[in-house]
């Protein structure tokens, strides 16, 4: 029975899978490309050691992530799974540069809105200046020729008969 | 090369063997920093680097070996996530500032629809670029529950066709990506990731060529 239940790593390595074997949870013999990198990257005794020094709990995490890592420099030998880091932080900067620039675009919109407003503002003082110039000249201007259609001459004939014969109409 | 008769490579000193002129290790292991090549022996062993440089050109091997540096240094500080658990770090960061941008392009629009800019064609291109930020390097997954982000952020993880690599990275096992960030040791540098196709000279925790 432990012959077909052999993990991939047994399998791989030809030899009787123990029922304690410590890589059999995470490399079923159902994906032998799994153990494949793993073996070909790391090497098995490496990995069993890497898995036997954490708690048991975290073990199939571990084990996801040194087979990611595996596959990712099988996949590219040179630069493996630093590639993805390289290419995240470059994306990072891009992404903040373009956060900026937004940013800057907003501030600008905002400080035209304020201008405008402020105009706006100045318009109406102005305005309401204007107008209570305007009321003032009015004003003035009636005070120095109350009748400024009524003939001069008549006035001043209406004047003089009234102080000439010494009584009021 | 008579200096390399007289003071091993790293490597050679680690394994206390004769560093002969040929040594595929001395170029890129030099003898101030055994920590490197102790590190990568720890984490890959001796013969696997052996065979994972041969098998390269020897204009990339440099960039190799500075990678497989970084990884185990990263391993080492990490046992559990190694490297993923950075990229994890990373990809939350990146969709930070992508829910940021978004956030800031959809105030920006609200000028731009009230004719200050008078250029509703800026509106339409913002809106444009924003989904397209989103697709990106495809390595950001979608919204949603922790189930959810553990789907997208298998698929997502290889921008080329990997389904093999995404299955077998599953494992069947609830990979939970908020655990990653947590596990993170908060003395990363992110200056010094290595940078692909550049020239890199000291690593230890430099391996950042530039």
């Amino acid at each position: 029975m432990s012959h077909s239940r052999r993990c991939a790593a047994c399998k791989s390595l030809r030899r009787r899978c123990p029922k304690d074997c410590v890589l059999a949870p995470y490399f079923p013999p159902t994906n032998p490309q799994r153990y494949a990198c793993v073996h070909k990257i790391f090497g098995a005794s490496n990995i069993t050691k890497m898995l036997e020094q954490l708690p048991v709990h975290l073990r199939a995490v571990a084990a996801d992530c040194i087979s990611f890592e595996a596959s990712s420099r099988v996949e590219d030998p040179v630069y493996g799974s630093v590639r993805i880091i390289s290419q995240l932080q470059e994306q990072i900067t891009e992404a903040q540069t373009e956060l900026v620039k937004t940013k800057g675009e907003i501030a600008f919109h905002n400080a035209q809105q304020q201008q405008q407003q402020q105009m706006q503002q100045l318009q109406m003082i102005h305005a309401i200046a204007q107008e209570g110039e305007d009321q003032h000249s009015w004003l003035s201007s009636s005070q120095q020729d109350p009748f400024p259609n009524v003939n001069q001459q008549l006035l001043e004939d209406y004047n003089y008969s009234n102080t000439f014969f010494g009584f009021e109409f | 090369m008579a200096s390399s008769s007289n003071s091993p490579c790293a490597a050679c000193k680690f394994l206390r063997r004769k560093c002969q002129p040929e040594c595929v290790f001395a170029p890129y292991f030099p003898p101030d920093q055994p920590q490197k090549f102790a590190n990568v022996h720890k984490v890959f062993g001796a013969s696997n680097v052996t065979k994972l440089l041969n098998e390269l050109h020897p204009h990339q091997r440099e960039d190799a070996v500075n990678s497989l540096a970084f990884e185990a240094d990263m391993r080492l500080r990490d046992p559990v996530y190694g490297c993923v658990g950075l990229i994890s770090v990373l990809q939350h960061q990146l969709r930070q500032l992508q829910m940021e941008i978004s956030c800031a392009k959809s105030e920006l629009s609200k000028y731009q629809n009230l004719g200050i800019t008078g250029h509703g064609l800026i509106a339409a291109a913002a809106n444009n670029y924003n989904h397209q930020q989103n697709l990106g390097i495809n390595l950001i997954g979608g919204g949603g529950g922790v189930r959810d982000h553990h789907h997208h952020y298998h698929h997502q993880f290889f921008p080329r066709d990997q389904q093999q690599m995404i299955r077998s990275f599953d494992g069947g096992n609830n990979y939970d990506a908020s655990l990653l960030a947590m596990n993170v040791s908060a003395n990363l540098q992110l200056s010094q990731f290595p940078q692909p196709r550049a020239a890199a000279g000291d690593d230890r925790r430099t391996i950042d060529p530039s």
